[in-house]
């Protein structure tokens, strides 16, 4: 098929006159666009004869039936060969054209020389042959003057206007005038060469805007319709009909568009422009052929960009490779200091499992260019196959929401180095951050992974949270069930793991063999230890946003009935009268038994954070029987004085009774319960019940707090058998729950009460 | 909400298409030169484009198609002739035949939105038709046939079983709007264009079209003051003021009725609009209060207004006889009032 373009090609060789003719003053390209708009003059074309341009009718050919087309189906597909014979007498627009740029011809009694004068005032030598061969042809008898280039006086020196402003490049005024003129002179016709011009100059800014806005259509079709266009001249509009095919799915319309461009156009800077064009558009094979269009050394650059493309290719997919003199070239253009090819060896490097070289070139590639994402999510990538995660946390957290790329580069770094075993030590501000991250997106891995980093560190209940929370997410995620199998049965809640196992065994292998010796797959790699909170993890995590996220944001409107907290007389009163503790010794200077006296006393009268301090003192006795004692008042102390953490801080610094143990465990847990509730975490506060009501019977204001968790959580069938359990004590609360209830199972208490 | 009676008020909408037939052509020469001179040097510039003064000197399909009508009516062949060069050139260049919408001096490429919107369309074609029709220029004539089929082609939709003009090609039809729900804008129907664009593209019902415009005119009374939306959406229910638009009787619904006179269209309902008493002037309204919220006190506003006050009997004021330019978009209606006075020799029956 592009052998019978070639030899249409040939025969219109012959129509060279023709578009002598009607080239335009050859004006820069943007020119043109802007003249309409700025009325900028356009430069008239002073320079010699370029080589003699031959229309490109193939380009905007239709395609022939085999490769049928839907885009571009013009009612009259363009045919030069009939629209535009190659006998010289017939050349020509007034034969060529259609409509009224073809009337003057023979209408016109007076011939009319103005284009001629046009032409020679401009010194366009080849454009006046055409013009005096065109008119010759015409009028047989026309005698062209002696000397066209010398000035005259015009007859119609309107009409001399209209050149001259058309020279200036003013076609709207050009136009305007011809309108006025055939208003007042109903009977004139203008030069069938300037209409001829106009719309030449006219389609050719049409095309240009239809091309900046993506019409392909309108830039082919006002293409065909306008083949004068499609010359040497105008490079630039053979490029953006190169596009427009390239744009609707015609590459090979497009390579004719570049071939006939390398074959016939000699401004080395257009014919290098439309290969690196070319390359953006085609494939490798047919840029290759436009390559063997070089005259001589003219496309090495273009060869770079060839190159980049490749190595861009083999960058993308570890399968292929690069040679290595390839990369050296490349490595070779990186040392310019440019972004982009750093950034393509880091990509190269990064696919090819060469995480070291790949972290380099990121790096050079980020600083480069501080502003390319790329760059950062490659580096972030390269580190963490450097199991650099804490340095690819670090890099990318600030990029995690430039793109859907960085913040997945983000989301890896921030699993992996949760996930790193043992558990690192990760700073709280780092912490928070990740967790910010991972709930903003809803990252179920991300969440899954805060949940074992917790549960490694010893916060079950964080961890429980966290599994709940991604279960929430995605409740078909049997990562986050798992994990909470695993939660449960750390928390001995048989009742839990076993609704678990139910729900998920079959699907679940892992879950299904949670508790079976050998089996269960624990990913703490450290022992549990419950209670204790020591890692600065844990309170990261319960100041996280997913407090917000997770739990209904209503303010609890009513504390229990009356605060938990533990009986200030235990029965083990390790001595000392009430009254006796207002020594003049300062409790630091009691002796650890003294000190051990001193704050019983002190408990006695409420005045817990003072105990708190002489039990310390008690605790530093060499007898281990004081030891006991101090660390149990301790705790005791602590937690009526609501510090919590230090209570199971000080409950852990010596060992107790399993008696006093197993009160400060119900004491610690009631505390908790109370103020999980405080804060909006009911889920939480019901773990911490649960806990309790296995070590002893729920007292009726913790059963109100457990009702109303229920209620908060919306499981209003579990709150109403608690409530209804507390009513039946007699005591007006379980009434109260139970309205609250029927309210909002009728759908109008919005949850408050 | 308003419902959409259950069968289109055809018996009345066949007179008014007779009579929009009858006013085809009326309007050349119908600007006085001085007036014409003074407008076109102000808001048309030597290259053909119409500027919005009031909008940051941009142009769009609307000012061009106005600025056409106009330089016909003024019988300015010239000027005509340089709009029509940068409205063919610069926005007539989608795949569709439509014209991009929107210009923007300051921006490149100029075009900055693409879309197009159906009144200007409809603008263009119409003083396209008449311009080649009156002047026996092809070039007009063939490039309105295009764009009256591309309105054609693009533009008509179906909804609740009649034929409407979408106000432009993306946008205004589901998926960009709620299932079933079509959004208009009444004051595209352009009802002297209509005749003139059937004549251009009669393949396309436009007849349907002028009837649905018509009746959701006059369907279309919202809140207190019972005036149609800037726009409107046609769901199942029928008509509502659009989602996503503010809802007022605003400066789109304003020209309504001066579209409706120039058309010949004297229906009951163009007794909702215009004045209420001597001093009123028009306004935006806030449909939902029916409350005023800002008036209109320019001379162009104020002659719709007044003819619709003429169409009853009341006199034009003098005043309002006088065209001095303000801004692009009211003395743009001025001219188009003044246009339709004189051809009716000035009177208003």
């Amino acid at each position: 098929m592009r052998l019978i373009y070639g030899a249409v090609l040939l025969i219109l060789a012959a129509a060279v006159g023709w578009l002598a003719a009607t080239r335009l003053p050859a004006p820069d390209p943007i020119a043109v666009v802007d003249a309409v708009s700025t009325s900028a003059p356009a430069e008239a074309d002073g320079g010699p004869i370029r080589r003699v341009p031959q229309p490109v009718h193939v380009i905007v050919a239709p395609d022939t039936p085999s490769t049928p087309d839907a885009a571009y189906t013009p009612d009259a597909p363009i045919d030069l060969t009939k629209a535009r014979p190659a006998a010289t007498a017939e050349v020509g627009p007034a034969a060529a054209a259609p409509g009224p740029a073809a009337r003057p011809a023979r209408n016109a009694p007076v011939v009319d020389e103005s284009a001629l004068r046009y032409f020679a005032r401009q010194g366009d030598q080849r454009r006046l042959d055409a013009e005096i061969a065109r008119l010759k042809a015409l009028y047989p008898d026309w005698v062209p003057p002696a000397d066209p280039t010398a000035p005259e006086i015009f007859v119609d020196t309107e009409l001399d206007e209209l050149w001259q402003l058309f020279s200036q490049g003013e076609y709207p005024e050009v136009r305007s005038r011809i309108a006025d003129r055939q208003t007042r002179e109903p009977e004139w016709e203008p030069p069938a060469v300037l209409i001829e011009l106009l719309d030449q100059a006219d389609a050719r800014i049409r095309l240009t805007n239809a091309s900046n806005a993506k019409q392909w259509k309108t830039v082919i079709e006002t293409a065909a319709a306008t083949p004068s266009l499609l010359t040497c001249d105008y490079v630039d509009v053979l490029w953006r009909v190169a596009e427009a095919f390239a744009k609707t799915d015609r590459p090979d319309r497009a390579k004719d568009a570049y071939v006939y461009i390398l074959t016939n156009c000699d401004s080395p800077a257009e014919r290098l422009a439309t290969v690196q064009k070319a390359v953006d558009v085609l494939a490798e094979t047919d840029i290759a052929e436009l390559l063997s269009y070089d005259r001589g050394g003219e496309f090495e650059e273009v060869a770079d960009t060839l190159l980049r493309r490749r190595v861009g290719v083999t960058a993308e997919d570890p399968e292929l490779t690069s040679s290595p003199e390839e990369l050296a070239r490349i490595e070779a253009l990186a040392a310019d200091g440019n972004a982009a090819d750093a950034l393509l060896l880091g990509w190269y490097y990064y696919r090819h499992k060469e995480p070291g070289k790949a972290v380099d070139w990121f790096d050079k590639a980020r600083k480069r260019d501080p502003e390319s994402a790329k760059a950062v999510e490659g580096y972030a990538l390269a580190l963490i196959d450097l199991k650099r995660y804490a340095d690819a946390e670090a890099t990318s957290y600030d990029w995690n929401e430039k793109s859907a790329d960085n913040l997945a580069a983000y989301l890896i770094a921030a699993v992996d180095l949760l996930a790193v075993e043992p558990p690192l030590r990760i700073s709280e501000p780092v912490l928070q951050r990740m967790a910010e991250v991972i709930v903003r997106v809803k990252s179920l891995q991300g969440g899954e992974q805060l949940g074992w980093y917790a549960y490694n560190l010893g916060q079950v209940r964080t961890a429980l949270r966290w599994f709940e929370i991604v279960r929430r997410w995605d409740p078909e995620y049997e990562p986050a069930a798992y994990g909470l199998a695993v939660v449960y049965w750390a928390l001995k809640d048989k009742a839990r793991v076993n609704a678990l196992i139910r729900e998920w065994g079959s699907r679940s292998e892992r879950i299904a063999n949670i508790g079976k010796p050998g089996r269960t797959e624990l990913r703490g790699s450290r022992p549990i230890v419950d209670v204790i909170v020591d890692a600065p993890p844990v309170r990261t995590v319960r100041e996280d946003p997913a407090y917000a996220y997770v739990e209904p944001e209503i303010e609890p409107e009513i504390a229990p009935e009356s605060p938990v907290y533990v009986d200030a007389a235990p029965a083990a009163t390790g001595g000392g009268s009430s009254g006796s503790c207002t020594g003049t010794t300062p409790t630091r200077a009691l002796s650890p038994e003294s000190a051990l006296r001193r704050g019983w006393c002190l408990m006695d009268l409420n005045r817990p954070a003072e105990a708190a301090i002489a039990f310390d003192i008690a605790l530093q006795s060499t007898s281990s029987k004081t030891r006991e004692d101090a660390a149990y008042g301790a705790t005791l102390a602590n937690l009526r004085s609501g510090v919590t953490d230090r209570a199971s801080v000080t409950a852990a610094a010596a060992p107790m009774s399993a008696k006093r143990q197993g009160e400060v465990t119900l004491s610690i847990l009631s505390q908790q319960a109370v103020a999980a509730y405080a804060d909006g975490r009911y889920v939480e506060t019901i773990l911490a019940l649960e806990e309790r009501a296995r070590l002893a019977p729920e007292q009726t204001d913790l059963m109100m707090l457990r009702g109303w968790s229920y209620f908060k959580l919306g499981r209003l069938a579990d709150a109403r058998r608690i409530f209804e359990a507390v009513a039946r004590t007699g005591l007006p609360e379980g009434d109260k729950g139970l309205a609250a209830v029927a309210a909002e199972q009728a759908g109008f208490g919005g949850g408050r009460f | 909400m308003i419902t959409l009676p259950s069968r289109p008020i055809l018996p009345a909408l066949i007179m008014v298409v007779a009579m929009v037939s009858a006013a085809f052509g009326g309007f050349e020469n119908t600007i006085r030169p001085e007036d014409w001179a003074a407008y076109r040097d102000r808001f048309v510039l030597p290259d053909g484009r119409v500027i919005d003064d009031a909008n940051h000197g941009i142009s769009h399909s609307e000012s061009q198609g106005y600025g056409l009508l106009l330089a016909f009516s003024a019988g300015d062949r010239g000027t005509f002739e340089r709009i029509f060069g940068f409205t063919r050139i610069q926005l007539l260049i989608r795949d569709d035949g439509l014209a991009a919408w929107k210009w923007d001096p300051a921006a490149n490429p100029h075009i900055v939105d693409v879309n197009n919107a159906s009144d200007g369309d409809i603008l263009i074609a119409y003083a396209l038709g008449l311009a080649g029709e009156t002047w026996r220029e092809p070039r007009y004539a063939q490039a309105a046939r295009t764009l009256a089929a591309a309105v054609g082609a693009n533009l008509f939709a179906e909804a609740n079983g009649r034929t409407v003009l979408l106000p432009g090609v993306q946008g205004f039809t589901p998926p960009d709007q709620p299932k079933g729900t079509i959004v208009v804008n009444p004051s595209y129907w352009i009802f002297e264009a209509f005749p003139v664009l059937a004549e251009l593209a009669p393949e396309y019902d436009w007849d349907a079209v002028a009837s649905s415009g018509t009746e959701i005119v006059a369907a279309a009374r919202f809140g207190p003051a019972a005036l149609p939306a800037d726009w409107v959406a046609i769901t199942p229910k029928g008509l509502e003021p659009a989602e996503g638009f503010p809802a007022v009787f605003g400066y789109n619904a304003i020209r309504i009725p001066l579209y409706l006179i120039r058309a010949g269209i004297r229906d009951a309902f163009l007794t909702r609009f215009g004045p209420r008493n001597a001093q009123d002037v028009p306004a935006v309204v806030e449909l939902t209060t029916g409350k005023v919220a800002s008036r209109l006190n320019d001379a162009g506003y104020r002659m719709i207004d007044a003819l619709v006050a003429c169409s009853r009997g009341t006199p034009v004021p003098d005043d309002l006889l006088h065209f001095t330019p303000t801004n692009y978009y009211p003395s743009t209606l001025h001219l188009l009032g003044l246009s339709y006075l004189a051809s009716r020799k000035g009177k208003c029956g």
